[in-house]
């Protein structure tokens, strides 16, 4: 068995009320992208906050390599290995592209330069544009930008929260097809999406949180079928109308 | 010829204003909090320098390292004592503690100084350099030349070195910055630092021409507000184009008209200039003014 770079362990956060995210535990391994689902306020993005620790844990452990970062700083989980792309992507808005990917870079080993080249290599638009400030790319672009600043940590583990929201069908395509090259060079990913059936067709396998406690888990196959069969289930957003595609 | 002399008066006093502004937008940007010792700061220099130089009878420009790397270290203290520990409390807190910080300044120095102006060793020497017909002082073209470099170092720290870029991130977003990795506390010590280096350069340079008096940051930080402001909130050309575009004009209309009618046609300026440009010159939109 191929072991977990990631796992969530009873994990619980809240700010002073009642929990956002309640007691979930789901794993990650290597190479295979985790799809996080949920409606809208399910608590997708506060776990994926949690684990780069900008939200912190009111119980439960988060383990990165078999080590519990639970307590640690978020820069120190960065510097371990773990990559965030933000909801509304966050690139710093005054810095050019260039830049914004240099900054996050902090791998001894590898050149800088030759990390942003890889980037530049995945998204050959941002080449174009490695002058040019952040804030004045197109959203698909930005989006981009933001996947590849994470991608210059080297990351053993992605974190991507919403990265189809805003983006036409096409773009969508485009970055979902990305996110499974990164996932094929052996990087997990854990992808928060609303869009479920969308992030069913990238995903290998899936968790589904409401009201943030987690519902279901399983593969792709079987939750697709789950959520397209049973318009029973909770928080099933093809029984409520959601914003799901 | 008198307009080009003024200009060069101007021009020197300005490039010690920028380096007084300059000080004040980084260690605003880094932290969105208005930095109100920084006058003080400037006026610490300033003491600091005439204190190095009755214990080391050098020129200023052997001093100036010295300055800026005892002042470096006042500017971690600060930040250590007077910004991180209120950094998630309401900006008011950060405003209230570094006005603290610029009372005690002001004390200490009266208590190790006495209240009486000083001046700091000029940078080379006290001469002056006749050009086409101006008689330009020495140490005027030395405080824009010294001025002028430090300017350009941190640009280039700034926009060159990844230092720099971590610096500008955090400013930009510091939860995002720390997400990617950057320990954002220490990089928020660092533009204290930087910031309180540059105010102890400024002291020592404006110390020589103008003297320093223990109340002299008072009248510094409103000029590096009205230089941030009129240069466009946040912008750090702006700031330094707002300190060199205050200098010009205060000496300019000084020499045309009395120091007070000067001073007040300068807010009167200000007030023109916020009135037609909210924004500022360099500014591209209002943002949340202190």
């Amino acid at each position: 068995m191929i072991g977990a770079p990631l796992a969530i362990e009873g994990l619980s956060v809240g700010f002073g009320g009642a929990p956002v995210v309640d007691d979930v535990t789901f794993d990650v391994r290597p190479g295979e992208v985790m799809a996080l689902l949920g409606a809208n306020g399910a608590g997708k993005s506060s776990l994926l906050k949690a684990i780069i620790g900008l939200n912190p844990a009111a119980s439960g452990r988060i383990l990165f390599d078999g080590a519990d970062i639970t307590r640690l700083k978020p820069e120190r989980r960065a510097r371990l290995g773990i990559g965030y792309v933000p909801e509304g992507r966050r690139v710093f808005p005054g810095m050019s592209v260039r830049d914004n990917l240099e900054v996050a870079s902090f791998a001894a080993t590898v050149p800088r330069t030759r990390l942003v080249e890889r980037v530049f290599d995945l998204f050959p638009q941002l080449r174009t544009k490695s002058a040019e400030r952040a804030w004045r790319l197109s959203g698909g672009q930005q989006q981009m930008l933001a996947i590849g600043r994470a991608l210059m940590g080297e990351p053993r583990l992605l974190l991507l929260d919403e990265p189809s929201l805003g983006l036409s069908p096409r773009l969508t395509a485009e970055v979902m097809a990305t996110v499974r090259a990164i996932a094929a060079g052996g990087t997990g990913v854990l992808l928060a999406e609303q869009a479920a059936l969308g992030a069913l067709e990238t995903a290998d396998r899936g968790v589904w949180l409401r009201l943030g406690r987690l519902e279901a888990r399983g593969g792709a196959p079987e939750l697709r079928t789950l959520l397209t069969a049973d318009s029973d289930f909770p928080g099933n957003p093809l029984a409520t109308g959601g914003s799901d595609l | 010829m008198i307009v080009a002399q003024l200009l060069v008066n101007g021009l020197a006093l300005g490039a010690a204003y920028a380096l007084v502004a300059l000080g004040f937008v980084l260690v605003l940007n880094a932290t969105g909090a208005v930095n109100f010792a920084q006058g003080d700061l400037v006026m610490a220099g300033g003491f600091l320098a005439v204190a190095l130089a009755g214990s080391l009878p050098v020129p200023g420009i052997v001093l100036l390292p010295l300055v800026m790397g005892l002042m470096a270290l006042l500017g971690l203290a600060v930040s250590l004592l007077a910004y991180l520990p209120l950094r998630n409390r309401p900006p008011v807190s950060v405003f209230i503690s570094t006005i603290a910080v610029g009372i005690i300044l002001q004390n200490g120095v009266i208590l190790l100084f006495g209240p009486e102006p000083k001046a700091a060793p000029a940078l080379f020497g006290a001469t002056t350099v006749s050009l086409g017909g101006l008689v330009i002082p020495e140490q005027s073209i030395a405080v824009i030349a010294v001025a002028g470099l430090l300017i350009l170092g941190q640009h280039w720290l700034f926009a060159r070195t990844q230092l720099g870029r971590r610096l500008r991130a955090t400013a930009q977003d510091p939860e995002m910055a720390r997400a990617c990795g950057i320990p954002v506390t220490a990089m928020i010590a660092l533009t204290f630092a930087v910031g309180a280096a540059l105010a102890g350069a400024a002291g020592l340079l404006l110390s020589n021409q103008f003297f320093v008096t223990p109340s002299s940051g008072a009248g510094l930080i409103l000029k590096a507000y009205i230089a941030v402001t009129i240069g466009g909130w946040g912008s750090v050309a702006g700031a330094v184009t707002g300190a060199l575009l205050i200098a010009a004009f205060e000496v300019v209309a000084s020499a045309t008209v009395s120091y007070s009618a000067a001073t007040a046609a300068l807010y009167l300026a200000v007030l023109v200039i916020l009135t037609f440009r909210p924004q500022g010159l360099f500014g591209e939109a209002a943002g949340a003014r202190a």
